[in-house]
């Protein structure tokens, strides 16, 4: 019975029903479509996080008779596992080229299956290949005894007697492989240079017996990390069936681990390579939710005030039906069962299409990427964590529809009851947060906020290039209650502004919309409470929308700003120490795409006073056209304002340029530019001789250096270095007598398609005659993509631009049918009285303008104001704070237009629905 | 006699409810002559106020004939009919429909605003009929500050506001107690008198309409008498 009449009130009028579905399924669709794209993030950020790690759990023999050829098989078949392999490692105690004049150090032997470089991405092959007869050497070893794929390779082994030669089949490159040298025993790797790979069958019949014999007969105890005999098991994970969550996925990992262990109890130690990259990703990934969450919450907020008011929009006319079954006999728990029952339904109604909703506008705005990542049919989807983010939201569905549907239901019901009369808004007392200044008290709770996080160093940027980042939860307290404030206050003051500015709005909207014109100023600014109610949400929806594109334009140009502070310029060329290469060496990095290159050179044992210092030396003609030089990065050394602030220790330093400090060194031959940390510990000020110890390392003598401080800095390009000292190239090398360069920095258009030309140039010239490391801004940014920095904010805008189109547009339009539903017996008396459609037109659209002109204007400077804040805030995840707002003024354009649009659309539709309107029904008691 | 300003000849209106099919008025056949003062009485649901709908072209017959100053009603447009309902006729509602942004001024001047005339004249037209109905003093208020019988008032100074030739009112007194609406009817009539207007009332009071020149009795859509075609 209730469940029929509940059911009847929901159905009886469609229009209701739908207007207030639509405002629920706008915030639950919001709310879950951010908590599935934080699902997909943690899925992507779990993936880059292990992207890195080429081997994911190696189990080591406990002793050298175990027989990891009939382990790996057997492990292989292990569900979870995607792949094992028999590995051998076994020290030698030297390797001679045949021929050749070098001596060797010792090294490492692997003896694997030519299947180990299909089945693990570890082993780069940059020369030859694997042949079970011959022997592959690593780069670093076939570069400093100039072996050649052709020669013959010598090794020698303790304990054994004859010494082995092997034809050398190719070169492999090792940059990936540092885990191959993970021991069951030492926390770090021990690294090993000279490394050579040979068939397992080859080892087994060549060298497993003296080995194994070697091992037996050893007296003492091996130097940690190194391999007399120890046979290895690789295990490659099946990725695909891991957990998006790093926690849980992390619990598979370490489950597999074990069930390795088991299977072989008391012969094999394994470990799992992958628990470390977990546990970033997990910090990262509670990060990027909290920031996710709270950037979306008040598009949340707005939905569920949205929802609210169309729940409001029809509450006369549910109140109406109410009063009928109260006449016809159902009781106050009836009436109140009834409501309950009809809220459920409309809350699970609102709840699914929300949840469709928010699937929906996560893959329209997130992509195919992200309908792949939620694809449930895929191998390994999270069913654990779709159902948690799907829960989450129904759960937020049913909170809505109470706060929304059922309180106003049930206190219309209560005043029925009580015979209270109906009172007109106008004469009602103003709101509870009106009277206790609820927006004041926010926005003072905000600054407080602010305050906080300001003298607990929140502000301070993180050192640690690529460094993991914690974001606090209470940071974002401040945004929030801004924004909530600012609601308010927008409520407040907008209605305030329009009831005091009647005669102006008439007298302006008589000149534009003629006669009528006047009327609907003294309207509008009669009807403030409700003009200003729906300015308050356009607007704010418009900041959010506006603040999210500020913040997230400047968040890319931090990322890329970062990126060139870290690389020094477009592209940074390191060569090996072995491989010293002289200022010269630059002329031959002018590949095509490259337009300038400077060699830099850099001393990592330089003194200052008694403490080590790296100190640089650049050429400022040419690193000028180089690097990244941005003005912030420099103080006015010589101002007063400086002085104070390194006397007092803060950072209100005078802004300084960047052409004068490197006008400054390049003028003075024995010049220095030192970093404002640097020169506050040592107490430098501009003019100050300062002495500096150098290192010879062709004597390997200090030589001391008399040089004379020229200019401050903030940050210099490659400074997450540690590039506090700079000097003249050519002074450094002339007294160092080192002339060697660090590396070299490249400048180029900057496009990612000319840096991945110019590094795969340089790397086809240069990987294989000498060991150089190659690092471009689109490099530094994908080896970063772990950490918050590099968090792909794409997705949330894309989605969230949806969702401020869709209420600003929609939105506007639900409170302009509103206010033409409240007043329909005023336009019905309109008509009766002889206004002509034209005039009620142009009535409408001087309400719409009037909102949409406020909303545009206030938006767009609550906007500008809260994207400040969040940079501020959030200018903890950029290693250089970021000095000023970046401007997405095609996205804010379009932004403007789509409200013009979206208003233009309402006060059309609003104004076709008035035309339909029949004056009788209009007059007759609603 | 005086000549006929409004007629409707066999006029009548069917609305739809659900399946049925509702006649709420039958051929009702009526001539209303300038000056004269019409009451149309009967119980609820007659057709009382759909009748004085029809009349003032707020509502379109299912069939037959609405004529005012001769001319057929159905060949106007809406827009037509707004023009025509702006500068020939006055409406009176029930429950005053005054609009509660606008203050009685305002309120007052509305259908001069409408009809493009120039804020002179309106504030002084306005003026004067508020002085004619007592209210000059509360010209500033909004009508929520004003009383019943006081806003009922500001209804009939706004329906005389473009000197109409005919004007309608449905229940001008229904809302109002007796006293009030015995007032209101004073005031209503004497100016009715004073512009020369035709007056139609929709009433259900007998006293009130004893004060009227005719009565048009309808009963389930039907006229019942006082067609005005006898005299």
């Amino acid at each position: 019975m209730t469940f029929s009449y509940a059911w009847r009130l929901v159905m009886r009028n469609p229009q209701r029903t739908a207007t207030y579905l639509f405002g629920l399924a706008l915030a639950v669709g919001l709310f879950s479509g951010i908590l599935f794209f934080v699902d997909v993030m943690a899925r992507e950020m779990t993936a880059t996080a292990l992207a890195p790690i080429k081997l994911d759990i190696i189990a080591h023999a406990t002793a050298p008779t175990v027989d990891a050829g009939a382990a790996a098989p057997v492990i292989a078949q292990q569900r979870g596992i995607a792949a094992a392999e028999a590995v051998t490692a076994a020290d030698f105690a030297s390797a001679v080229k045949v021929g050749g004049t070098h001596p060797s150090p010792a090294g490492r032997m692997f003896a694997l299956q030519p299947s180990y470089f299909q089945t693990f991405d570890l082993l780069q092959i940059s020369d030859g290949q694997f042949d079970p007869q011959g022997v592959m050497v690593s780069e670093a070893m076939a570069i400093a005894q100039g072996i050649q794929v052709g020669d013959a390779l010598q090794l020698t082994f303790a304990g054994v007697a004859q010494p082995v030669t092997l034809p050398v089949a190719g070169i492999v490159n090792l940059d990936n492989a540092d885990v191959l040298f993970t021991t069951a025993t030492e926390a770090e790797n021990a690294l090993v240079a000279d490394v050579v790979f040979v068939d397992s069958g080859w080892f087994q019949q060549q060298l497993q017996a003296p080995l194994a014999a070697q091992a037996a007969n050893l007296q003492a105890t091996p130097p940690p990390g190194s391999a007399v005999l120890d046979p290895q098991v690789h295990v490659r994970i099946d990725r695909s069936l891991l957990p998006a969550d790093p926690t849980l996925a992390a619990q598979q990992t370490a489950s597999l681990r074990r069930s390795v262990e088991a299977q072989f109890p008391g012969q094999l130690k394994a470990i799992d390579n992958l628990s470390n990259a977990f546990s970033a990703a997990k910090k990262d990934i509670l990060s990027a939710k909290i920031l996710f969450i709270f950037l979306g919450l008040p598009g949340v907020a707005l939905a569920a005030y949205l929802a609210k008011f169309a729940a409001e929009l029809f509450a006369d006319t549910q109140r109406r039906e109410l009063s009928l079954l109260r006449t016809r006999g159902a009781t106050p728990l009836q009436i109140s069962l009834i409501i309950a029952v009809a809220s459920i339904l409309l809350a699970i109604g609102g709840s699914v299409l929300g949840i469709g909703f928010g699937l929906v506008t996560l893959v329209v705005s997130a992509g195919a990427q992200a309908a792949s990542a939620l694809n449930p049919l895929a191998p390994g989807f999270d069913w654990g964590m779709f159902a948690n983010s799907v829960g989450i939201a129904f759960l937020a569905g049913l909170v809505l529809t109470f706060l929304a549907a059922f309180v106003p239901s049930f206190g219309a019901m209560r005043r029925e009851i009580t015979q209270e009369r109906r009172i007109t808004r106008r004469v009602e007392a103003p709101p509870l947060w009106k009277r206790v200044y609820l927006d004041v008290i926010l926005l003072v709770a905000a600054a407080a906020v602010l305050v906080v996080v300001q003298v607990n160093g929140g502000f301070k940027p993180s050192a640690n290039e690529a460094a993991s980042v914690q974001l606090s939860f209470y940071i974002f307290l401040a945004p929030f209650f801004a924004w909530v404030g600012l609601v308010l206050l927008t409520l407040r003051l907008v209605e305030r502004g329009l009831g005091a500015a009647g005669a102006q709005l008439a007298g302006g909207f008589k000149a534009i919309f003629g006669e009528i014109g006047e009327v609907a100023g003294k309207s509008i600014s009669r009807r403030a409470a409700r003009v200003s109610a729906a300015t308050a949400v356009i607007a704010l929806t418009l900041s959010f929308g506006a603040s999210l594109a500020i913040f997230q334009q400047t968040y890319r140009s931090e990322k890329q700003l970062v990126a060139q502070y870290i690389v020094g310029a477009d592209i940074r060329l390191t060569p090996a120490l072995n491989t010293p290469q002289t200022a010269e060496f630059a002329t031959k990095l002018t590949v095509p795409g490259v337009t300038g290159a400077t060699g830099v050179v850099r001393d990592t044992q330089a003194l200052v006073g008694s403490e080590k210092n790296t100190v640089y030396g650049i050429d400022a003609p040419s690193f000028r056209q180089v690097a990244y030089l941005p003005d912030s990065f420099f103080v006015d050394g010589a101002a007063q304002q400086t002085i104070d602030a390194m006397t007092n220790r803060t950072t209100n330093y005078a802004p300084g340029s960047a052409k004068e400090v490197l006008d400054a060194l390049a003028s003075t031959p024995n010049g220095v530019i030192i970093s404002v940390e640097q020169a506050e510990k040592y107490n430098i000020l501009v003019g100050d001789p300062v002495l500096l110890r150098l290192y010879n390392r062709v004597t390997n003598q200090y030589t001391d250096v008399k040089a004379t401080a020229v200019g401050l800095f903030v940050y210099f390009p490659t400074s997450a270095q540690d590039s506090d000292f700079i000097l003249n190239r050519d002074f450094m090398t002339q007294r160092s007598g080192n002339s060697s360069m660090g590396y070299f920095l490249l400048k180029t258009d900057g496009k990612a398609a000319t840096l991945a030309d110019v590094t795969a140039t340089l790397a086809g010239q240069f990987k294989n005659v000498m060991p150089v490391r190659i690092e471009s801004t689109a490099t530094v940014v994908k080896t970063e993509s772990s950490s918050l920095t590099s968090l792909n904010l794409g997705g949330l805008g894309a989605m969230e631009r949806l969702y401020t189109l869709l209420v600003t547009s929609v939105g506007l339009a639900i409170f302009l049918l509103a206010m033409i539903n409240e007043r329909q017996r005023e336009f019905g008396a309109m008509r009766a009285l002889g206004a002509n459609l034209g005039q009620l037109r142009r009535f409408l659209f001087a309400e719409a303008a009037t909102i949409g002109g406020l909303s545009l204007v206030i938006g767009f400077v609550v906007g500008v104001g809260l994207a400040y804040m969040l940079v501020m805030l959030l200018g903890v995840i950029f290693t250089i704070p970021a000095q000023s707002l970046a401007w997405p003024v095609a996205e804010l354009a379009l932004l403007a237009v789509l409200v013009v649009a979206g208003m233009a659309v309402s006060a059309y539709v609003s104004a076709r629905h008035l035309a339909r309107m029949r004056v009788v029904e209009a007059l007759r008691e609603l | 006699m005086a000549e006929p300003i409004l007629q409707t000849i066999d006029l009548t209106r069917q609305y739809r409810v659900g399946r049925d099919m509702i006649t709420a008025l039958d051929r009702v056949d009526i001539t209303l002559r300038r000056h004269e003062f019409v009451a149309i009485m009967g119980p609820s649901g007659c057709g009382k106020s759909t009748l004085l709908n029809l009349m003032g072209g707020l509502d379109q017959p299912t069939a037959g004939t609405v004529l005012l100053d001769g001319h057929n009603l159905a060949g106007y447009g809406e827009e037509q009919l707004a023009a025509l309902r702006r500068s020939k006729m006055g409406f009176i509602f029930q429950r005053h429909d005054l609009f509660p942004v606008l203050t009685v001024r305002e309120n007052v001047e509305f259908p001069l605003l409408l009809g493009g005339a120039p804020v002179d004249e309106r504030r002084a037209r306005a003026e004067q009929l508020l002085h004619t109905v007592g209210l000059a003093d509360k010209a500033d208020f909004l009508p929520e500050e004003l009383s019943g019988g006081q806003q009922q008032r500001v209804g009939i100074a706004r329906a005389l506001a473009n000197a109409p030739a005919i004007l309608l009112a449905d229940e001008p007194t229904g809302n109002l107690d007796s006293a009030t609406a015995a007032e209101i009817l004073a005031v209503l009539t004497e100016l009715a008198h004073t512009h020369g207007l035709t007056l139609v009332m929709v009433t259900h009071d007998a006293e009130s309409a004893a004060r009227c020149d005719r009565i048009v009795r309808l009963k389930d859509g039907h006229l019942v008498a006082g067609n005005g075609r006898e005299s």
